[in-house]
């Protein structure tokens, strides 16, 4: 009965209410209302790329702006990450095929959690931020070994590849994994993050980089794609 | 003093004099790395494990105690039933090692169980993902099962715990390991279901967590019964994944619990929680709320400031003092495995001297976090010598 009530109202939404109302879905963890207006704006015609842009990016930038202000926490954040790809997951598709040509993806990455380890947050948080930033993103999950990472980057063509672990044991596996792509002879940018990891870590195993924040990731994958 | 009575002092249960020499996770650490295992089960098979041969692993544990002298037992935790062990044997083959299943009257099956890598392996915990099926609370109690305290013992499945008391109860200080029970009742759920839980229903969650916590409490019943002396608690939802306001509804009542219980028992409660610190002290002080017997703090990390001297700080300031003991937390990798032998001295005289001198020596050593495999057997027994020569009460 609710639904229909909404879906009455809806219909009689701005473009701009639209937008409003899918920032709004994502800055209150509501990923059916993301969903549900994702599809007006789609039936209503409003260009799919723009309802991205301005209403499922800003909103969840202001979450972003939010946690940083520790104003609300990581569960949180995870879940508007999610009402916004749920809503990203229905108007990507409707752009027009011309159109998404012309916009490529930022880059390709893959991104996992090493073998033996099953900590995800760090590397779901980043995966979804890369995702809201423009980038084509890969998740292979957690507890995944070298060769893994490996597979999948050849197979979606991987810019660079995200290999996160959270604890002094498992750490070792992201050396592996460089090594593999280096026996391989792949260039693929090798990224690493968690909370054992710091730059020194990072220059020991050869990696390309070293994230120490959802934010540095984001930046460091741009730095990585110029 | 023997080394449970070093622990139990400082506990508040006698004078302090020497410092308590621990390592956390020992058996986790020590035995899954294979060089380790090498070290300490003197040629026995690595397979004893997984087949639970309680004998053989008392002799390892008993040769790991000799070499390293540490104060504790780690690891007095439940093991499978004896009626599984009996009816499950290893079985080595040229191709692999086997686990069959024996049992009477059934379908005889094996699988193949594996060698720890040379590097070792960290715990994986298993992925669960039972949001499809918990769905009420009813499906709560239905799922989610109870298991008397007296049921462990008569099943067996605290084995292990009395075979650790019974061999070095007298000496060291038994420690029992629960999964604390907001972390527990997420692993059931699997992680990102249990995300969504916290911000779209809470009130489930919070029946699976009080649940969750009705049965670690039978655990610690069952520990307290066998002759363990205290309980590890880690928990991971601690740090700022989850709201100050989330923890004190959701999780906080059900750890307060489990705390109360295992205190009730004469168990000393240590919470090993992550995430907190000086950056997160609004956990830490939430976490004081509780008054568990322990804290243990990770080591700092990546600027996140979990120094012993703040903490001391902190709880002095709370006049908490008398009633909380410290862990040190000297760093895993950066001190133990990588750090220079001045570097491993310096620190481990720092923590100590703060431990002793400005916390009144209710405060055991250890470090922040399971010592990797990659740790040499010579560098370990370094850190442990100096944490004895330091340690030790001055004349």
């Amino acid at each position: 009965m609710k639904d229909k009530t909404l879906k009455k109202e809806e219909t009689s939404m701005s473009q701009e209410e639209i937008f409003d109302g899918l920032r709004n879905a994502v800055v209150n963890y509501d990923d059916e209302g993301a969903k549900r207006l994702a599809k007006e704006a789609i039936d209503k015609g409003v260009d799919p790329l723009k309802a991205i842009q301005e209403g499922l990016v800003k909103g969840i930038n202001q979450v972003g702006e939010k946690f940083g202000a520790k104003e609300i926490f990581l569960s949180e954040l995870m879940i508007a990450a999610e009402a916004c790809l749920a809503g990203m997951d229905i108007l990507k598709p409707q752009i027009k095929a011309e159109i998404r040509a012309n916009v490529k993806p930022l880059g390709k990455v893959v991104m996992g959690t090493v073998y033996g380890d099953i900590h995800f947050i760090g590397k779901n948080l980043v995966a979804m931020m890369l995702e809201a930033n423009g980038f084509e993103v890969h998740d292979i999950g957690e507890d995944q070994p070298a060769e893994a990472f490996v597979k999948k980057a050849k197979e979606v063509g991987a810019d660079i590849v995200g290999a996160s672990a959270l604890t002094t044991t498992t750490r070792l596996e992201q050396e592996k994994i460089v090594k593999a792509f280096r026996e391989k002879g792949l260039k693929t940018k090798i990224i690493i993050g968690g909370a054992v990891v710091d730059p020194a870590w990072a220059e020991t195993v050869g990696a390309d980089g070293y994230a120490k924040n959802l934010q540095d990731a984001v930046n460091l994958a741009k730095q990585l794609m110029k | 003093m023997t080394g449970k009575e070093k622990i139990l002092a400082a506990f508040g249960e006698g004078s302090p004099e020497d410092i308590p020499s621990v390592l956390n996770y020992a058996n986790l650490a020590l035995w899954r790395g294979p060089h380790f295992w090498n070290d300490f089960a003197e040629g026995k098979p690595w397979w004893i494990k997984d087949a639970w041969d309680i004998a053989k692993l008392l002799e390892v544990e008993e040769t790991m105690q000799r070499k390293l002298d540490i104060d504790w037992v780690w690891g007095a935790t439940l093991c499978p039933s004896r009626e599984w062990r009996k009816n499950h044997i290893v079985v080595p083959t040229a191709r692999a090692v086997y686990m069959r299943d024996i049992t009477p009257g059934a379908e005889v099956w094996q699988y193949i169980i594996e060698e720890p890598p040379p590097e070792g392996i960290h715990s994986a915990y298993p992925n669960v993902d039972l949001s499809a099926i918990i769905k009420t609370k009813e499906d709560v109690e239905k799922y989610v099962y109870v298991e008397k305290a007296e049921k462990l013992i008569e099943e067996g499945k605290t084995d292990w715990v009395e075979a650790l008391v019974k061999k070095f109860g007298n000496e060291k200080f038994i420690l029992s390991e629960i999964e604390s029970p907001l972390e527990a009742a997420c692993d059931f759920m699997g992680p990102m279901p249990s995300i969504r839980l916290f911000i779209k229903n809470p009130t489930l969650l919070k029946k699976l967590v009080d649940r969750t916590a009705d049965a670690v409490i039978e655990q610690i019943k069952a520990y307290a019964k066998m002759g363990a002396d205290g309980m590890w608690a880690w928990e991971w939802y601690t740090g700022e994944i989850i709201s100050p306001a989330q923890f004190e509804s959701i999780g906080k009542p059900a750890i307060q619990r489990c705390i109360r219980a295992a205190q009730q028992l004469g168990l000393k409660y240590i919470f090993y929680p992550t995430g907190v610190g000086k950056d997160w002290q609004a956990g830490f002080e939430s976490i004081l709320d509780m008054k568990p017997d322990g804290i243990h703090l990770e080591e700092s990390k990546k600027g996140f400031d979990t120094d012993l001297s703040w903490q001391v700080n902190v709880l002095k300031t709370r006049g908490l003092e008398d009633e909380i003991t410290l862990f040190g937390n000297v760093d895993a990798v950066n001190i133990v495995q990588e750090g220079t032998s001045e570097d491993l001295k310096s620190e481990i005289r720092r923590q100590i001297d703060i431990g002793r001198d400005e916390y009144r020596g209710r405060f055991v050593m250890d470090v922040g976090s399971p010592i990797t495999p990659e740790t040499s057997f010579e560098r370990l027994t370094e850190y442990i010598n100096l944490v004895r020569k330091h340690g030790t009460k001055r004349q």
